[in-house]
């Protein structure tokens, strides 16, 4: 053969070889997600009044949301948005790596049977879904650290209340406007995508979470 | 002989008549209310809350329907009401960004020839405080309050989230 085709070959090579190097790369950045913040092991209480330390869900990823129950309108989407996805978990065969919280920011109204009444009207299968409610300012400083934004709107006789009201009456009632998200956290309690709420796609969701499942623990 | 006032009284009277049956008859607001659906809901515990306000054991659904007014004239709804919650409001979600913001409308306008949808994310009836759970399949009537047409009973379906 002359010397220019094996020359030819060497170079023909060395183009498929370093296209499967930037190949190569380029699927690894894909596969990475950003890192946004860890989630703090702090102790909350779930619905059935155990005590729950967020901790407890290091090793597998896990889906969070946070809801208030007398919301009518967008949390329950976002509840919804969430068991859509458990159920194509629960489909692919990842029950047993993929965990789903759910933590009020209205811990007044929201107590361990409230949450479970709630979940329960859902039709939530509790195997791999915790209610977690707990103490007031704990709750309120995980919405800081995860960058929730709440806000308590009182309503007198469905008029919206100038201010916090003193009256002593039952037609007293408040809503919470707040931010609609939910958050993918991986193995090691880090978030590491945050979803648009109500507004989730499940595809886009589970794209997400089965790149954090292939993930190993500790890398 | 008729006196010609009477004559003229009489032509003019024909007259207002056949005018009245040749204009296009106001019917004013003609309403229906369709595509009626509510998410489920788990009656509150009574739980009482502090500040003197015992508002902690109030559990809430959404209603959503779609008011169509096939009349000439616009109407407005203002209220509702229903056996399953204690109370029954107009209300409004808005976006501001990826922060849900919720809000009381006093009264929703709907005009002549046109609908309004209410539906998540945007215009419903806010129920407060049920009275009892509200089941997947199950039904209840509501009825919904306009300014002209006066009430409108409606057959309000449990479902899944319909997002």
């Amino acid at each position: 053969m002359p010397r220019w085709f094996w020359l030819g070959v060497g170079i023909g090579l060395l183009f498929v070889a370093a296209a499967g190097a930037v190949k190569i790369a380029l699927d690894a950045r894909a596969e990475s997600l950003p890192v946004y913040m860890t989630i703090p092991d702090w102790p909350f209480t779930d619905q059935e009044g155990h005590t729950f330390w967020l901790g407890q869900t290091r090793g597998k990823v896990v889906v969070l949301g946070m809801i208030y129950t007398h919301c009518p309108d967008v949390c329950p989407l976002i509840t919804a948005r969430m068991r859509e996805i458990q159920e194509q978990v629960a489909a692919e065969g990842l029950s047993d790596q993929v965990f789903f919280v759910t933590i009020t920011f209205d811990p007044e109204r929201d107590t361990p049977e409230v949450l479970r009444r709630y979940a329960r009207a859902r039709k939530v299968d509790f195997t791999n879904w915790a209610f977690l409610t707990g103490d007031p300012s704990t709750i309120r400083h995980l919405t800081e650290v995860l960058g929730i934004y709440t806000e308590r709107v009182y309503v007198i006789h469905g008029t919206p209340a100038a201010a916090t009201p003193e009256a002593s009456s039952n037609e007293v009632t408040y809503f919470i406007n707040h931010t609609d998200r939910i958050f993918l956290v991986d193995r090691q309690g880090r978030v590491r995508a945050l979803l648009p709420g109500s507004r989730t796609e499940l595809k886009d969701a589970m794209e997400k979470i089965r790149r954090l499942v292939r993930e190993r623990s500790g890398s | 002989m008729f006196p010609s006032r009477i004559i003229r009284s009489i032509a003019m009277l024909l007259g207002l008549v056949v005018a009245a049956c040749a204009a296009p008859a106001a019917t004013g607001p003609r309403i229906r209310v369709q595509d009626a659906w509510a998410r489920p809901g788990a009656m509150g515990i009574g739980h009482e809350m502090g500040q003197g306000m015992s508002h902690g054991g109030e559990s809430t659904s959404a209603v959503y329907f779609v008011v169509v007014n096939d009349g000439d004239q616009p109407d407005a709804l203002i209220g509702a009401a229903s056996g399953v919650a204690e109370r029954a409001e107009l209300h409004e979600t808005r976006m501001e960004g990826d922060v849900a913001k919720m809000q009381p409308v006093p009264r929703v306008e709907i005009p002549a020839r046109g609908r309004v949808e209410f539906k998540p994310r945007g215009l419903h009836v806010m129920l407060i405080g049920l009275k009892r759970d509200l089941q997947v399949g199950e039904t209840f009537t509501m009825t919904l309050r306009f300014e002209r047409s006066g009430e409108i009973p409606v057959l309000v379906p449990v479902k899944e989230m319909a997002p």
